[in-house]
């Protein structure tokens, strides 16, 4: 392995940065770094060259440690964005710089020089300044210069951001070509996923600090895990679905699975994607093919050269939630992205508003579910202490936000989400804000019919909070965190696990948060499903048990989490009495009540 | 639109004036005319009357005040107050830019504001502060005056009230120079393998030299004209303490006007050739400045 990162971490004013990368560049590998600016993967290269210090980690070069290293003697070629070269010097000597400082003979460096302006295809030019050569030109010195002293590893932090479509073209072919004939091992920085898809041997792509997938172009295109390079890389239609031993589920549709990763057991809720390219779009029902997804209405048709992409919007299908394209706020329908051959928009043309049979060639399922939080922000104490905890889990576990405005007049509840994205800040994956409406539960009902949501964090009020909880379970299919006041985030979390199928939610959730918010967990106790009454008194003791070891260790657990066997009471879910007590006794901790399957009395 | 004659901007021809965004003639005419009127009031006039009156008893009295013994004392007491003072404000300059733009630290805009203040503070109160510190009724007075080490009244007092009031021209220069042209080029040294002192001399000094060159040479002529702060710590004894601008004054007061003007006439000459190395430098520092703004 030429590169090997082992954990990185890198912190700016208490600010993550470069959070937990790991990565393995091979010998002779092209490797891009694809992320939106801002996203850490040029501090990811600072961090390799020694540019900038590493807070906690490890890089390794040959098999070398070099975390402590000086820059100087890590044998790291880098190339900037803008080109750094020495305005004061000739292009020959930007180039001899290198060697000079090695005390190279001045015949070997004459030598060297010629052969590198050779390879980059300015011969001739070592007499010029800096100043005379076009911006390409100029970052070809730059990569001259870096290669001047054979380095064993070369980095490239956004070496055409500055360059126009053509030049930049031409330069990735430029090289492509040296790499593939120097066969040094490059990492490549990047926002622009076109030169990431031509570069890559491998691609990883950023967000948030956070390398979030590696591979090849193709399989992450093809085959992504997470919502964020599935939506990143091309166009996407992500809906939530169910996979079942069978396939994957969209609504009445059924798909067989076309990846690996079929579950046994119970259907669990997983996001589907497919691409514009896997739609088919017909004229007539029987036209089609594949899987139905219904008759849809052609919202817009655009003529983008080889192929021509619609936008079709469908009614609501039972069961399905889209993530992308988002559907408006309160839109009652959902969006999908196609494209088609020239060829076939030419045989059956169709314009905005025609209608037509969409159906679904190929889905994958991604295995890695994003978080999707929604955070009530209202202007008490405990709500603010929610919207801050629901910010910073959301930032840490590189989930979806959206904001509720909460109660109160429209003025007032506008400034309220903005104060709340000022207070956010930067750092979230997405952020969206809505607003609240009169009822804040029925905003929830909304929001959480329009898109899915897996966690509802709001304000556990002093009193009353059994009935707030709830409500607040009512409103949709979430699990429920409740906040009682400010706190840091969770690093211990307590959870109390009820016996069978439906306690297995509550570990399957909480462990997910617990990875994310690299925290640990302990679980407690055995809460059976309500049934037989000495049992219950039973688990009553241990959660009552529970709760004391809790205030016991004041401070050991900062995150409880019950699992909630909801009892339909009167064809509504009902808390049980169980965890209304516990959310009486614990006053001073955030509960996360996670949902299990819906149980009868 | 071709044209024969190389142009410095390729490609850029001369701008053709927009109607409703250039002013009336008559509005342009007068400010040109305010400005050089003012030029013509303020500068030229009275250097033509230093010239004149230099030169009103001819040649020779000329001569005579410039190599007067006094005069040439106080010419020496000057380039020598310059020599210990510009190389000295050249370090502290480059230092306290260096440390300002490349590190992080508690303290930096303090320190940024002190380096103005020699500037802001008036240099009479300047040199009253050296008297105040190292004055016989000083602070410090007793103690020196025990060990016979004389400050004020004396060359040290000259040269540290001239250290001061210059202290900051250096340093103003080189920030917004290193400020505008960033790291980066330092950082791709130390990628290629040079050491601290490697890119000192060969990456970073290049950078700022022009700059510095200007600094320099403004710090100079301050240090050569200055009177407030130095007039209050030489005690004006005569071919002792005294440098050009204060012995310009003495010829003043005791009448001999054409002697006066006559010395003035030589730091005035400086002054001149100061601006002329000042304008070279200044224009390669500005071509500098824009090629980083470029």
């Amino acid at each position: 392995m030429s590169i090997v990162l082992d954990r990185l971490f890198k912190r700016f004013d208490n600010h993550l940065v470069v959070n937990d990368v790991s990565l393995e560049v091979a010998d002779g590998e092209f490797f891009v770094l694809l992320g939106p600016s801002g996203s850490g993967k040029s501090t990811v290269l600072r961090l390799i060259a020694g540019l900038t210090e590493i807070d906690q980690g490890n890089v390794r070069l040959h098999g070398r440690d070099v975390t402590r290293l000086a820059p100087q003697r890590r044998g790291v070629g880098l190339v900037f964005q803008h080109y750094a070269l020495f305005r004061h010097m000739s292009v020959a000597e930007n180039i001899e710089f290198a060697l000079r400082i090695r005390r190279v003979a001045p015949q070997e460096r004459r030598r060297r020089r010629e052969e590198l302006l050779d390879l980059v295809g300015l011969s001739g030019l070592g007499g010029r300044s800096p100043r005379q050569l076009s911006g390409g030109q100029q970052q070809r010195v730059a990569l001259a210069r870096a290669l001047a002293r054979q380095p064993e590893v070369l980095l490239l932090d956004e070496p055409f951001g500055a360059l126009d479509a053509r030049i930049r073209t031409e330069l990735r072919r430029t090289i492509r070509a040296i790499q593939r004939e120097l066969k040094i091992t490059t990492i490549f920085v990047t926002h622009d996923q076109e030169e990431a898809f031509e570069l890559a041997d491998r691609l990883g792509v950023m967000n948030f600090g956070r390398l979030l997938e590696i591979g090849p172009p193709q399989e992450l295109y093809l085959r992504p895990q997470t919502e964020f390079v599935a939506t990143f890389l091309g166009t996407a239609n992500l809906m939530v679905g169910e996979v079942t031993p069978e396939g994957v589920r969209l609504g009445p549709v059924q798909f067989p699975l076309s990846t690996r990763g079929g579950v046994a057991g119970v259907p669990r809720r997983v996001q589907v994607l497919f691409r514009p390219e896997d739609v088919a779009v017909k004229t007539s029902e029987d036209a089609l093919a594949w899987p139905l997804l219904g008759e849809g209405v052609v919202e817009a048709s655009d003529f983008v050269g080889s192929y021509e992409r619609l936008r079709l919007r469908l009614p609501k299908i039972a069961g399905v939630r889209p993530i992308a394209p988002t559907a408006p706020f309160g839109g009652d329908f959902i969006l999908i992205e196609a494209s088609r051959s020239q060829h076939q928009a030419r045989r059956f043309p169709l314009q905005a508003g025609d209608s037509a049979w969409v159906g679904v060639r190929r889905v994958h399922a991604l295995t890695h579910p994003g978080l999707s939080l929604l955070v009530m922000a209202g202007g008490s104490q405990e709500e603010l202490a929610a919207l801050d905890l629901g910010g910073r889990i959301a930032s840490l576990a590189h989930a979806r936000l959206t904001i509720l405005g909460g109660g109160g007049d429209e003025a007032e509840v506008r400034s309220r989400l903005q104060q709340a994205r000022e207070r956010l800040g930067g750092g979230l994956a997405a952020l969206e804000t809505a607003p609240g409406g009169e009822d804040p539960l029925e905003a929830v009902v909304r929001e959480t019919t329009r898109q899915h949501y897996d966690l509802l964090v709001q304000g556990m009020p002093a009193r009353n909070g059994a009935e707030v909880a709830e409500r607040s379970l009512q409103a949709g299919d979430h699990h429920l965190l409740l906040v009682p006041a400010p706190g840091p985030v969770p690093s211990k979390l307590l959870i109390c696990v009820a016996v069978g199928e439906p306690g297995k939610e509550d570990v399957v959730f909480a462990g997910r948060l617990a990875r994310h918010l690299n925290a640990q967990a302990t679980i407690l106790t055995v809460l059976p499903a309500p049934a037989d009454p000495r049992e219950r008194e039973r688990a009553k003791r241990f959660l009552a048990a529970g709760s004391r070891t809790l205030s016991l260790l004041e401070g050991d657990h900062d995150l409880v989490v019950v699992g909630a066997p909801l009892v339909a009471h009167r064809g509504r879910a009902t808390l049980d009495r169980l965890v209304r007590g516990l959310l009486g006794d614990l006053r001073d901790h955030p509960v996360l009540i996670v949902r299990a399957h819906e149980v009868l009395a | 639109m071709t044209t024969a004659s190389p142009s410095p901007h390729p490609g850029i021809g001369v701008p053709r004036r927009i109607d409703h965004l250039s002013e009336p003639r008559w509005v342009r005419a007068g400010l040109i005319g305010a400005a050089m009127g003012f030029l013509v009031l303020f500068l030229f006039l009275p250097l033509l009357v230093v010239f004149a009156e230099a030169f009103s008893k001819g040649l020779a009295a000329w001569a005579a005040a410039v190599t007067d013994p006094v005069a040439l004392a106080a010419v020496r007491l000057t380039l020598l107050t310059a020599a210990l003072v510009v190389p000295v404000n050249l370090l502290f300059g480059l230092a306290a830019a260096w440390t300002i733009v490349k590190f992080e630290f508690r303290g930096k805009s303090l320190l940024t504001t002190l380096i103005d203040l020699p500037f802001s503070v008036s240099p009479v109160i300047s040199g009253m502060m050296f008297v105040l510190v190292f004055g016989a009724h000083g602070l410090l007075g007793p103690w020196l005056l025990a060990r016979d080490i004389k400050i004020i009244f004396a060359l040290p007092g000259i040269v540290l009230a001239t250290l001061f009031v210059t202290s900051s021209i250096v340093a103003r220069e080189l920030l917004p120079l290193m400020e505008a042209q960033g790291n980066d080029e330092e950082e791709a040294a130390v990628t290629l393998g040079a050491g601290g002192w490697q890119i000192f001399l060969r990456v970073s000094l290049p950078k700022i030299k022009w700059g510095l060159v200007y600094g320099v040479i403004l710090c100079n002529a301050r240090a050569m004209g200055e009177f407030g702060a130095v007039s209050v710590v030489s005690g004006h004894i005569r071919g002792v303490t005294n440098t050009i601008p204060l012995h310009v004054e003495i010829l003043y007061n005791e009448y001999q006007f054409a002697a006066s003007f006559a010395v003035a006439s030589l730091l005035t000459l400086l002054a001149l050739a100061t601006l002329v190395i000042k304008g070279i430098a200044g224009r390669r520092a500005g071509g500098a400045a824009r090629r980083v703004a470029a």
